[in-house]
């Protein structure tokens, strides 16, 4: 029995953080300070009679006990009955269903994109360290992440869009038009491709760096020497012994950015006005729709312990050495 | 008899050359099946003259000059690519560092098939798993440490794995470099009776650096005394012993 509560003691932890989460997301709203009703309808709550708001009290259960609306939000939680949300006037299950492939079809190509040139740019600064190459990579890398991503976008807009006409303004599709087929597939790539590029060419340094940085501390390595003073040919000393060391560090950043795959893409696609998950937290902060970004926050946190999750079951998978810590625990 | 290893006014130095010096011209001579004892105190030289045997000052940062003879042939001025044909197949090292010098994601069978793969040209597995065997048989370690990675291993143990691993092509000439520091007595013991044995069963040279005379005392033919750089000493004891001996 103990062995199994060991052998699981991490999935209990994660289950234990989930309610916790999941708890938060009930008490936080309800510990604001004034009318909950202000926060249900927002500033609407103005327009409405006695009776509608009585109805609204009715309809949110909140002349309930604490326990009895926490047991109605765990079962409304679990059935997908999230309410409605007052801006766009829809379930708030469908309005973030409907938004999440596109986030997904755009956040997913960035991770993956930036990631191979994140790779494959740190490893060949980092095994050129301190010569023109990785002097040139380091500098423009570092320069063109610390650009704001509203600006690079708009810039990216202003020349490709207005000016050159290559590619639509905004959206994820055209609205006005009845593609099918590859002709739509067409169209979602050409609506992708400028905030795609901006938020790739933006992301590289999240991986080029400690990519970099990782080589260059393993080749400092007694193993590596070692391999080499036993006669192993370069190319596998380079990337079984070091690129594949390097990887590590560079898995738990990817790891990390998985987690917030839903929520890291919200200034990017507010300029190009993507119809991800990104804009609808925008709209729904902006127009204070509470229980809308209530849920879209859940969302958020549930995909981090995810992520988080998954890594602990991979990390040993790719790094032995983890999973003999986790036997001796 | 020719010697299998003859070094000759050997200069080593790390950066620039006019920095000076690390090496001061040093010559010494080791016979097949000898063991050649280096001793000196810590920074006298001593792991510098083995890299150098190695070919690997280019690695450090470094650089030499003077000839370095295995069995006949100047080793000191060969390229990098040429070198790589000579290093563990007719020279090999259990450095200092042995502990940390396995890849630490690869299963010990796996470093020393590696070495049979690219130096003996073994591919085939069965053949790989039985010198795999008889290597753990040789360093006196179970051949399920074969499975094991290098983490899951006590010291010992991955010093005789090294040890294991510098015997996978039969070298001519074995470098110990302090290879046994670190190790309680007992271990000490029998890391060192698999070495000497070893080194009767095929009639190998032993280049053993050592900062302990008892050591150099049972186990070689002869010693050098190193001293900034210089053999100052061709006796078991120095006086730096002497002195230390007395002091205690």
């Amino acid at each position: 029995m103990r062995k199994l509560f060991n052998r699981n003691r991490k999935l209990y932890h994660y289950i234990i953080l989930i309610f916790l989460v999941i708890s938060f997301n009930f008490f936080l709203p309800r510990l604001l300070p004034g009318n909950p009703l202000v926060n249900i309808m927002g500033e609407d709550i103005s327009l409405l009679t006695m009776e509608e708001r009585e109805a609204v009290i009715e309809r949110y259960n909140l002349n309930d006990s604490i326990f009895k609306q926490y047991t109605t939000y765990l079962r409304n939680l679990v059935t997908l009955n999230w309410g409605t949300s007052y801006s766009k006037k829809q379930p708030i299950s469908s309005v973030l269903w409907a938004a999440a492939p596109w986030t997904l079809l755009l956040a997913f190509s960035n991770l993956v994109i930036s990631t191979l040139i994140g790779i494959y740019l740190g490893t060949k600064a980092g095994l050129k360290r301190r010569k023109k190459e990785d002097v040139y990579l380091l500098s423009g890398i570092s320069f063109i992440s610390s650009m704001p991503s509203f600006w690079l976008g708009m810039i990216f807009i202003s020349v490709f869009s207005v000016n050159l006409g290559w590619f639509p303004i905004y959206g994820g599709y055209s609205m006005w038009q009845n593609y099918t087929g590859i002709s739509k597939v067409i169209d979602v790539l050409r609506h992708l491709f400028l905030p795609l590029s901006t938020l790739v060419i933006l992301s590289i340094s999240n991986i080029f760096l400690p990519m970099r940085y990782a080589l260059i501390e393993v080749m400092g390595e007694d193993f590596v020497f070692m391999a080499k003073a036993k006669g192993i040919p370069q190319s596998i000393i380079r990337y079984k012994y070091i690129v594949r060391n390097a990887l590590l560090p560079v898995f738990t950043v990817f790891m990390l950015r998985v987690g917030y795959i839903f929520s890291g893409s919200v200034v990017i696609e507010t300029v190009f006005a993507y119809p991800g998950l990104g804009r609808i937290m925008y709209d729904a902060i902006s127009t204070r729709d509470y229980p809308l970004i209530q849920y879209s926050f859940l969302l958020i946190s549930l995909m981090v312990i995810l992520s988080n999750y998954i890594t602990d079951l991979l990390y040993p998978l790719i790094d032995p050495r983890v999973v003999n810590q986790h036997e001796n625990t | 008899m020719e010697p299998i290893l003859k070094v000759e006014e050997l200069k080593v130095w790390y950066g620039e050359k006019c920095k000076g010096d690390i090496i001061k011209g040093v010559s010494f001579d080791l016979n097949l099946g000898e063991t050649l004892g280096i001793r000196g105190r810590s920074g006298s030289g001593k792991s510098t003259i083995a890299w150098a045997v190695m070919g690997m000052m280019s690695h450090l940062k470094g650089g030499m000059e003077g000839s370095i003879l295995l069995d006949g042939k100047n080793i000191g001025n060969l390229t990098e690519k040429e070198y790589k044909k000579v290093r563990w197949k007719e020279i090999a090292i259990v450095p200092q560092a042995a502990m940390n010098s396995f890849h630490p994601m690869m299963k010990i069978k796996d470093s020393i098939g590696e070495i049979l793969k690219i130096h003996c040209k073994i591919t085939d597995k069965k053949q790989m798993q039985d010198k795999c065997e008889e290597l753990m048989e040789i360093a006196h370690l179970d051949k399920k440490v074969l499975s094991y990675y290098p983490h899951k291993m006590s010291g010992g143990m991955k010093q005789r794995a090294a040890i294991a691993m510098a015997l996978a092509c039969e070298p001519k000439l074995l470098i110990l470099d302090e290879a046994t520091t670190g190790l309680d007595v007992l271990t000490e013991a029998e890391v060192l009776r698999v070495v000497k044995n070893l080194q009767r069963r095929n009639n190998m040279s032993i280049l053993l650096i050592s900062h302990d005379p008892r050591l150099v005392e049972v186990l070689c033919d002869k010693t050098i005394y190193i001293e900034e750089g210089v053999i100052v000493d061709h006796s078991t004891y120095h006086e730096a012993d002497l002195l230390e001996a007395k002091a205690v």
